[in-house]
């Protein structure tokens, strides 16, 4: 491929995923979708202005132009798919994937029916989220990821740690500005046991926040069940856009 | 490192290298310093806005503040290192260090002194840049580069054709194939008139695509832009070695 043209509105180039941002200031650790060591391949940050946690995970109306000027904007700068760092920016998957030309998986729900074809119908799925006072399977079906499976949510929203360095995380920060990864750590794999404890039969588990993947190990170590999160979407979004050549031997 | 404190003015994490561009409309190829997978880790840009190719390579004191103020903003989003996509903002080396507290390789010349003394004194060093009518050791000099006692010998791509189309005049396209063989008859060349050359320096932030050519052509040592980077950041990203004994 000898001839490269300019891109209108690239400044750089190279890029393998755009990942649109919410306006929340916590601190993103290696393996968050807000770390760009997260990634074997180059990705691109672009907030949506105002959108905070509260208003994104609220549902709140009037965000569609916003998200979708911020996708265009990925687009333009030569991103080969759009993600997000919130599962719950689902609700503008359609919005988004109208608006460009590039793939879209914003959520890390989107996975949740590929999961349930890897499982038995009847075979429960558990899904670790930010809030489980929000998420609900009723959210689940309305944005299209209806599956025969029992699905039991639940969330550390009230776990100390988790509230305060990442549920109170305004576009100024939280109130301490800190987050203590091992009491998280200790906060998201005792809601994964919890949920163990109370369905002895669940035989995976999606974890939807963009914030837990850095504890995801230790979740699986703990249940030693099949651990989905949101890197793997993004991961699975990128081989596909960007092909690997083969070197082996034979 | 169980506790992180957010960073105030941080919209994301985990960019080790922050790099100053050129407010250019030049095609950056893989390779290219201003391309994100020429690198083995994460990179942020941020455009100077007003400042283009031509403006920086005569020279544009004026533009000392923007760049620090552009470096400061890197700084904020965490990296730690700042460097550029010109060898020509060696001008704003000083500025630059002056304004942030994490290391700063604002240009591949950096790298000259270094290059010299790994040669022999008398081994000339060919440089190759994108406008030898801009770069000559007065600007090397007035910029903070000693001298080596090597002759520098500095060639120039302004007259190359593709490359003065594509690279200085932003036609909107590239054609990779051209400029190899123009970078690569360019070093010939060099090796050609000095046989004894110890290596060469490749300034523009375009050509580290070409490095590899260069040196298949040449048999000599090549040093570019992209090995100014990966130098800066293996400084600031020491590695665990886990390896057997």
């Amino acid at each position: 491929m000898p001839t490269y043209r300019k891109r209108p509105g690239a400044y750089s180039y190279g890029h393998g995923i755009g990942l649109l941002l919410l306006d929340a200031r916590a601190p993103f650790v290696p393996g968050d979708v807000g770390n760009a060591s997260s990634y074997d391949y180059p990705v691109l940050y672009k907030t949506v202005p105002g959108l905070t946690t509260n208003a994104c995970l609220g549902g709140e109306a009037g965000w569609e132009d916003a998200v979708v000027k911020a996708a265009r904007g990925l687009e333009k700068e030569g991103a080969k798919g759009l993600s997000s760092d919130c599962g719950f920016m689902i609700q503008f998957q359609e919005v988004v994937a109208d608006a460009v030309d590039i793939p879209v998986a914003l959520s890390s729900l989107l996975q949740l029916p590929m999961m349930a074809r890897c499982l038995d119908p009847e075979a429960t799925i558990g899904i670790l989220t930010a809030d489980d006072s929000i998420l609900t399977r009723d959210m689940l079906d309305r944005f299209g990821l209806r599956v025969p499976n029992p699905i039991i949510i639940r969330g550390p929203q009230n776990e100390p740690e988790f509230n305060e360095a990442i549920m109170l995380a305004g576009p100024q920060g939280s109130p301490s500005m800190t987050l203590d990864s091992d009491k998280i750590r200790e906060e998201v794999v005792g809601t994964a046991r919890a949920m163990q404890a109370e369905h002895p039969e669940m035989a995976a588990i999606l974890i939807e926040c963009s914030i837990m993947p850095p504890y995801a190990k230790a979740v699986q170590e703990a249940v030693d069940l099949p651990c989905f999160n949101f890197i793997d979407v993004i991961d699975y979004m990128h081989a596909g856009t960007r092909q690997r050549a083969y070197h082996g031997g034979y | 490192m169980p506790t992180y404190s957010t960073r105030r003015g941080a919209y994301s994490y985990g960019h080790a290298v922050g790099i100053l561009l050129l407010d250019a409309k030049a095609p950056f190829i893989p390779g290219d310093v201003a391309n994100a997978t020429s690198y083995d880790f994460p990179v942020i840009y941020k455009t100077v806005e007003g400042l283009s190719t031509s403006v920086c390579l005569n020279g544009a004191p004026e533009f000392n503040e923007k760049l620090a103020e552009a470096a400061k903003e890197l700084a904020r989003e965490g990296v730690k290192g700042i460097s550029s996509d010109c060898g020509f903002m060696l001008q704003f080396q000083e500025a630059v260090a002056d304004a942030v507290d994490i290391p700063v390789c604002m240009s591949s010349l950096l790298q000259l002194p270094f290059i010299a003394r790994s040669l022999d004194p008398s081994q000339p060093i060919g440089v190759i840049t994108a406008d030898s009518t801009n770069l000559d050791e007065g600007f090397l000099t007035r910029g903070g580069v000693k001298l080596p006692p090597n002759p520098l010998i500095i060639r120039g791509m302004q007259d190359e054709p593709e490359f003065k189309t594509a690279v200085l005049e932003e036609k909107g396209s590239l054609d990779s194939d051209l400029i190899t063989a123009e970078t690569v008859a360019c070093a010939e060349k060099l090796l050609a008139e000095y046989p004894t050359m110890g290596a060469i320096l490749l300034e523009c932030s375009m050509l580290p695509p070409y490095a590899k050519a260069v040196q298949d052509a040449v048999g000599l040592p090549v040093y570019d832009f992209i090995s100014a980077i990966d130098y800066l950041s293996a400084g600031m990203r020491p590695r665990a070695y886990t390896g057997g004994y």
